[in-house]
């Protein structure tokens, strides 16, 4: 029934197209199982929750026209005035539009045991009491930033040291405090931890860049500030036209600039790995595509080659099914042999990153499924020469041409 | 055995259609040596196609073993030529990429035959044809008339009950042409129906009835002890 035997002796006299096909089938499969990897974890990157309310925030800054320092009552007018408009959940002023990937950040230490100190890189975000309802932020324990605690002063002038609270993101304070540990009450880096919110991503979305976030009640009067703002359900887009046109009224000497979305944000700072994506999803295609037409145009070499071959197995009692079958086989028995050597190599070259390029092992599931697909590919692209031989007649064996 | 009664084919292509056989009769008894001759041309090839059931015709009656032919199936055709019918090619038509042993088993695995059987049968049609010693070697390594012997082991193996060989002396010397002739007739003693087509009058005297193809048509009969030289 299977012609195995007759099959690999026969493709061992003809190796030379075999192993080229034997070659890219393996190639494709390395290929195929590690950029579908790089996909998958990109994808799970970009759709990661960022643990604020992006769908219904918007923010913008201001810009001065003349002056160079800018005045936190103004500020405060502002955002009082915002918060009274019809469709705002509420408003509150920041260092930076939250998920554009830039901000501020610092080390943090947590020096409680010496022998043992803890340090962390922390996104230090700049806010007032409204941030939490803001940003949409669930507490977890103790209190948010309050109103009176925010400190108005130049970068310049030395404003640490004036800072009388901090909240941390649970993911910080796990990392500077250990998993769970409650560091309400404590002091970080001389400054009173007043409470914790659950993990969200504020200013960065780059995973790994920062620990976690660290909110603190200062104004910087020295840089433009920024205003963020949480809308009622649709009604962020017509508050990005209403908004600016108040704040002009408020005080016309100022310019309002970069009014945006957080989930453009979002959306900006997720560029690479959503390039990423679309390169590596390419490459699927293009690469399966190379392979499967190899594999189309030997299979056709082959069933023209041996098209006498035909005829004469047909003269000998072949049915038409017995010959598509051979060449089925004939391709099972080559991407067979390309998905072993494929395996070994993605094996090899991902044990080698892994050892010198600390890269994440490729799960076996991908070399799996990469398996499963290569070999699909294979028969689906041996199909159609395959199927061609039914059309090979057997008289060709009488008839010498 | 094999009943033609009225066979017609024709070949048409976009200019021409050629009447390859017309109103073709003819009867082949059971164990029966018969050696057909004529003209190139003649349509001695696709008489031998049809009866082989390589090709189809367009009417008449053919009538193989007592089944009628002419309503199978491609798949029904190809497996009462593998059970019934066994092939001999000018040309040898043995498989480059195959050894002998190989391609003698092609028949058989399309037979459905276990490996023992299999094995059993190539060894006996080898020995028949005296290659045993040769089973390991590729068609290329051998001698046209080797190349024969090998055909023939695979026509052979699968023990048909027809063996129907298309000039099968054609590429072979009168030595090498006699040897095959001596095989194909101690063959047929042991009850094989034998239609071979041939060009050598000497060979189709040889057979025990031999009729001409002119035309498409059975022109002439000759009995055991036939004197008129075929064309
Ligand atoms: N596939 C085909 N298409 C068209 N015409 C064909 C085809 N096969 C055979 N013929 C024609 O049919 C006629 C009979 O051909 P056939 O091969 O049976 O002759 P033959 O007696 O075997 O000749 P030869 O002795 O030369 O082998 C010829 O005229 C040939 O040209
Ligand atoms: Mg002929």
């Amino acid at each position: 029934m299977f012609e195995f035997g007759p099959i690999v002796r026969t493709l061992w006299r003809n190796k030379t197209g075999a192993i080229l096909i034997i070659i890219q089938t393996a190639l494709t499969l390395g290929i195929v199982a590690n950029a579908a990897f790089v996909v998958d974890q990109r994808r799970q990157i970009i759709e990661r929750p960022t643990g604020i309310d992006d769908q219904h925030l918007f923010s913008l800054q201001l810009a001065p026209l003349s002056e160079t320092s800018f005045s936190y009552q103004d500020v405060q007018r502002d955002l009082h005035e915002i918060r009274r408009l019809p469709g705002v959940i509420d408003a509150s002023f920041s260092n930076t539009s939250p998920l554009s990937n830039s901000g501020s950040s610092s080390d943090m230490t947590n020096e409680e045991d010496p022998q043992k100190p803890m340090a962390a890189m922390v996104d230090l975000y700049s806010t007032d009491s409204h941030g939490l309802n803001t940003l949409g932020l669930t507490l977890l324990s103790g209190r948010f930033l309050e109103e009176q605690e925010v400190t108005a002063s130049s970068s310049f002038e030395d404003g640490s040291n004036s800072i009388k609270a901090v909240v941390l993101s649970r993911s910080l304070a796990d990392k500077l405090y250990g998993k769970d540990v409650d560091p309400t009450g404590k002091l970080l880096n001389g400054l009173p931890v007043v409470g914790v919110v659950a993990s969200a991503m504020v200013s960065y979305v780059a995973p790994g860049y920062t620990d976690g976030v660290a909110f603190i009640p200062r104004f910087a009067t020295n840089y433009p500030p920024n205003y963020v703002i949480r809308c009622q359900p649709q009604q962020c887009e017509q508050l990005m036209v209403k908004v600016p046109e108040l704040l002009e009224k408020l005080d016309p000497n100022r310019m309002v600039r970069n009014v945006r979305t957080m989930a453009d944000n979002k959306h900006n700072s997720y560029r690479r790995d959503r390039s990423m994506v679309v390169m590596m999803t390419a490459t699927i295609i293009l690469v399966s595509a190379v392979t499967g037409l190899g594999i189309v145009g030997l299979t056709l070499l082959w069933v023209n080659q041996r098209r006498k071959q035909i005829g004469i197995r047909r003269a000998l009692g072949a049915t038409q099914l017995a010959i598509i079958r051979y060449f089925l086989l004939e391709n099972v028995v080559i991407t067979g042999i390309g998905i072993v050597v494929g395996v070994i190599i993605s094996l090899a070259i991902n044990q080698l990153m892994v050892q010198h390029y600390s890269m994440t092992a490729l799960p076996v599931s991908y070399l799996l499924s990469g398996m499963v697909a290569v070999w699909l590919l294979g028969l689906l692209a041996a199909l159609m020469p395959a199927w061609r031989t039914i059309r090979i007649s057997p008289a060709l064996a009488t008839r010498n041409i | 055995m094999l009943q033609m009664e009225n066979i017609s084919k024709v070949y048409r292509t976009e200019t021409v259609a050629t009447h390859a056989l017309r109103d073709f009769n003819l009867h082949v008894q059971s164990g029966e040596f018969v050696s057909v001759t004529g003209p190139s041309g003649a349509g001695k090839t696709t008489f031998l196609n049809i009866a082989g059931l390589l090709e189809q015709f367009d009417n008449g009656r053919y009538m193989l073993d007592g089944i009628s032919v002419s309503g199978l199936s491609d798949s029904a055709r190809s497996k009462l030529r593998n059970e019934k019918i066994g092939f001999i090619f000018q040309g040898f038509n043995l498989i480059p990429d195959l050894n002998i042993y190989d391609n003698v088993d092609v028949p058989l695995r399309y037979r459905g035959f276990g490996r023992k059987e299999r094995q059993r049968r190539i060894d006996k049609a080898l020995e028949q044809v005296g290659l045993a010693a040769r089973q390991k070697h590729l068609p290329s390594q051998l001698s046209g008339g080797q190349q024969q012997r090998a055909a023939i082991a695979r026509a052979l193996a699968g023990e048909p009950a027809f063996l129907l060989a298309d000039e099968p002396t054609g590429n072979l010397d009168s030595i090498m042409a006699r040897q095959v002739m001596e095989l194909l007739e101690q063959i047929n003693s042991q009850g094989t129906t034998i239609i071979m087509v041939t060009h050598d009058p000497d060979l189709a005297h040889r057979a025990q009835r031999n009729i001409q193809i002119v035309d498409g048509e059975v022109a002439d009969f000759h009995g055991f002890n036939a004197t008129a030289a075929a064309v």
